[in-house]
């Protein structure tokens, strides 16, 4: 092809004061020489110093730092490396301590780093000086990624906010499950703390889990979905390329024509690099966790040990016997096992693929504490809320794996 | 050990494409249409198909998978690929001409040009490792395509008993085994099963998407905006996630995108071969999922019989056209649905999902996944925008035919989870996504038309080097 033909092309527009010349000046000048100082500044930030002194923050760094914290609902609780890590019911509470003394007009912001292992609700409510009453709710909605996230709230656009603060207490609502807070502060806004934070949160890898081939999350900057700002910016050169192409006649909107599209490529491109570095730390990840280390000590994102439970099965269950298969939860496990153990025949309350009629010796326990050998009766019982009972003829354990994790042989 | 493996492997994909070569060579009739790299693509896609058709056929007949049943099927294509050779010479089988690419730019386009590489060779890189390395990973190919090419592979037949636990792949048996089927083939080729060897596949298949579209796009842009688009084809996140960890939907996007780009061809440069090939792709295309026959009916063949029509075709010439391109989509599967037929297998959607009920709010879920997550880059603003900016171009091109095709692939992929209680998978957001994946290649090639329309393309470029 005879590609200087075509206007793509050709150079760019003569450095003239037109509508074309205005887009290409977008594309070549305000993109290389705006944006990417903006992300250098971004990174300086990562690393300067903080501002000011929050009135109130705990880092959990420190034995005894929680003392005076009260919690209602909470079923188990620990602090552990820097981490408090509360495992809770439906809602659960927690109240900072009293005597808190915060200035509403100083200290207007209320910043929390957390993880959360269900799907919660955060809402947070405070009580001023002599007055026991509860006022409204900021509520935040986390999101649920395996990562720790900062959320920054604005209490000050809250009118009730005001007065001396005396104590501030978190209802977390939602689907049971571990909560882990790694800091928390209320006091003045900081714009360093704030960008620094802000950088953070945009190169926070995505996590591997069994969803993911679903939906991929998009990183967050300002708490938004980065690539929602790109749609915005996506969206502004498309109309200001389709308005200056319509002022303008001939092969002026061509040249309109491309500019809007290396712009659009531009934009692209920066969204792509971002997924690439997702791409790498998926890639870095699996490497660590599953290629590197050696067969003893391979892990996989979201299912650890597994496949060294399945090695151990493929080499102790023979490839035409039927087995029992208990965990605890079912999925992700049953249909993984079922797969990789073919053709070993399955037969669980989830899934089954048994030959009817033939026996099924082999009981499959993989993290089900509910199940265990009793060493009096050479059973497998099930240990549930109804009771106890044998749910295997007398047989023998023929190889554990960890805690509550085993393959059982009945005899013949 | 490992180069037999290695080799094993390669003869395991090479063969298939080398079927479809010699098919596509007797196809063209001598006439070298199709550029060398495109043509293997295309051949890998037909090869690929073929051969899982031919492993369902030989299940159906009761003849057991091996080395020499599975191989059977070369034979014909071996003898005819020499012949072709001996006759009309190696050029008539596969010609390769430079790639422009490189050549004849300013520094900032060359630099763009190594950039983009740069990205897709990641991207390349990524998938193969994911491949190479990991287990199979994600639920519908550990439960559904990989589980049932292992009883495929194990049984050596379909299985046609309804009772055995591993009747036509044991699980979902309405699920569509054409990608499964070409699992098998590879594992009987291997020799044994290989997670790796037989997820392969959708490295193949996305490395085919990119040529195919290069190759497609070459014909209405230039080399650079050409590699631009296909590298923003290849880089929608979701697809290239899809193809590292060997889901079922790029493969049936594959095959979308190129039976649409093959029917827009044979009505843009009348070309007999085009319209043949897309027939065959939307042909080896429905056996790798069931909505491929919804987007069969909307996405394709609204365009044939449209284009017939504003032609004004002769009534006749007309029937004959559809009845042919129909003929050659059907042939391939008619087994697959007798089988279905007589089992009382689900066509399409399973009984439950089939009752009509609205759900307005599935528009708001659809919007959060569309513009606020990171499955499409910035795709949908920019096609709604394309969409809005090319209405005054749209009724006077050939862009009305892929825009028709969009509007029908659409239809029938969003009304299923806006107008029946499938909503539950958009809520959930289990399925919408990789719902829509099947369709994006084919988002991305309407916006490139419609670049190519703006930036006043006067003539085609079929007969210039690419």
């Amino acid at each position: 092809m005879k590609a200087n033909n075509n206007p793509i092309d050709h150079g760019l527009p003569a450095d003239e004061l037109s509508c074309v010349s205005l887009l290409s000046k977008l594309v070549t000048y305000v993109v290389p020489r705006g944006l990417i100082p903006i992300f250098i500044i971004f990174s300086l930030f990562g690393r300067a110093p903080l501002e000011a002194a929050p009135a109130v923050a705990w880092n959990f760094d420190l034995p005894g730092e929680r003392s005076g914290w009260e919690a209602k609902g909470v079923e188990a609780s620990k602090v552990r490396e820097g981490v408090y890590r509360i495992l809770g019911k439906e809602e659960f509470q927690l109240i900072l301590p009293p005597g808190l003394d915060i200035s509403p007009e100083k200290d207007t912001y209320f910043k929390i780093r957390l993880r959360t292992f269900s799907p919660r609700y955060l809402r947070i409510y405070w009580q001023p000086a002599g007055s026991r009453a509860r006022l409204p709710f900021v509520t935040i909605q986390p999101y649920m990624d395996q990562n720790f996230h900062t959320y920054w709230v604005d209490l000050s656009k809250s009118p009730a906010w005001h007065g001396k603060i005396n104590r501030v207490g978190l209802i977390f609502g939602g689907i049971p499950g571990m909560v882990e807070i790694d800091s928390l502060e209320i006091g003045p806004f900081s714009v360093k703390e704030y960008l620094a934070s802000q950088w953070r949160e945009f190169w926070l890898p995505r996590t591997l889990n069994i969803a993911t081939i679903n939906s991929l999350n998009s990183p967050r900057l300002f708490g938004k979905p980065f690539i929602s700002w790109l749609n915005k910016v996506a969206v502004i050169v498309l109309v200001l390329g389709a308005f200056f192409y319509f002022k303008t006649k001939g092969t002026r909107r061509i040249k309109i024509t491309l500019m809007t599209g290396l712009a659009l490529l531009i934009i692209w491109l920066l969204y792509d690099i971002r997924e690439t570095y997702s791409q790498f730390k998926m890639v870095d990840e699996i490497y660590r966790s599953y290629v590197k280390p050696p067969p003893e000590n391979k892990t996989f994102p979201a299912l650890g040990a597994f496949h060294r439970f399945i090695e151990l099965c493929r080499e102790k269950i023979p490839p035409e016997a039927q087995y029992h298969f208990y965990s605890d939860p079912y999925w992700p496990y049953d249909c993984r096992i079922k797969y990789f153990l073919y053709p070993r025949r399955i037969n669980s309350d989830t899934l089954s693929n048994i030959i009817a009629g033939k026996k099924i010796p082999y009981y499959v326990v993989y993290h089900q504490p509910g199940i265990r050998f009793d060493t009096t009766s050479r059973q497998i019982r099930y240990h549930s809320p109804e009771g106890d009972f044998e749910i295997s003829k007398p047989g023998r354990i023929i190889v554990s794996f960890g805690e509550n994790s085993f393959i059982f042989l009945e005899e013949q | 050990m490992i180069f037999i493996e290695i080799l094993k492997i390669s003869l395991a994909y090479l063969i298939p494409t080398l079927v479809g070569l010699v098919f596509i060579s007797v196809l063209e009739k001598g006439k070298a249409g199709l550029k060398g790299v495109e043509k293997l693509a295309l051949s890998f896609a037909l090869g690929s198909g073929f051969v899982s058709s031919y492993m369902f056929y030989l299940g159906v007949l009761g003849i057991r998978f091996n080395f020499w049943t599975a191989s059977a099927i070369v034979w014909p294509f071996l003898i005819c690929g020499i012949f072709i050779l001996g006759k009309r010479g190696p050029k008539s089988l596969i010609c390769f001409s430079r790639p422009l690419i490189f050549s004849g730019k300013t520094k900032w386009k060359m630099l763009l040009t190594v950039l983009l590489f740069a990205l897709l060779l990641w991207k390349t890189s990524f998938i193969s490792f994911e491949i190479l390395a990991c287990p199979t990973y994600f639920d519908d190919s550990v439960a559904n395509h990989n589980y049932k090419a292992k009883v495929f592979y194990h049984n050596q037949s379909l299985v046609l008993d309804k009772d055995h636990p591993d009747f036509l792949g044991g699980y979902m048996p309405w699920k569509a085994p054409g990608t499964s089927l070409f699992k098998t083939w590879v594992a009987i080729w291997v020799g044994t099963w290989k997670e790796y060897a037989v997820n392969l596949n959708s490295l193949f298949v996305f490395l085919a998407l990119g040529l195919i579209s290069y190759y497609s796009l070459a014909r209405i842009l230039p080399p650079l905006a050409s590699l631009a688009f296909t590298y923003m084809i290849l880089s929608i996140p979701l697809l290239t996630f899809h193809a590292a960890f060997a889901y079922v939907d790029i493969v049936a996007g594959w095959y979308f995108f190129s039976g649409i780009v093959y029917l827009i061809r044979w009505i843009r440069e009348k070309d007999r071969t085009a319209f043949f090939l897309s027939a065959l792709l939307f042909g080896v295309g429905l056996s790798t999922k069931n909505e491929m026959i919804a987007l069969f009916v909307g996405g394709a063949l609204p365009v044939l019989i449209l284009y017939q029509l504003i032609t004004r075709a002769k009534f006749r010439e007309m029937l004959q056209t559809t009845a042919c391109y129909l003929g050659l989509v059907i042939i391939f599967n008619v087994p697959w649905f007798v089988i279905k037929g007589v089992y009382n297998l689900a066509l399409g959607i399973p009984e439950e999902y089939r009752q009509l009920e609205f759900h307005p709010e599935g528009f708001n879920i659809l919007a959060s996944y569309l513009f606020d997550s990171g499955n499409y880059n910035i795709l949908w603003p920019v096609f709604f925008c394309t969409l809005i900016f090319s209405s005054l171009l749209v009724a006077k091109t050939e862009l009305k035919y892929l825009l028709i095709s969009l509007a029908g692939a659409l239809a029938v992929t969003l009304s299923l989870f806006i107008f029946t209680s499938f909503f539950e998978y958009l809520r959930s957001g289990m399925t919408i996504n990789r719902a829509l994946l099947t369709i994006l290649p084919v988002i991305v090639f309407y916006i490139a038309a419609f670049y190519g329309k703006l930036t006043e393309e006067k003539e085609l470029h079929i007969n210039e080097e690419q």
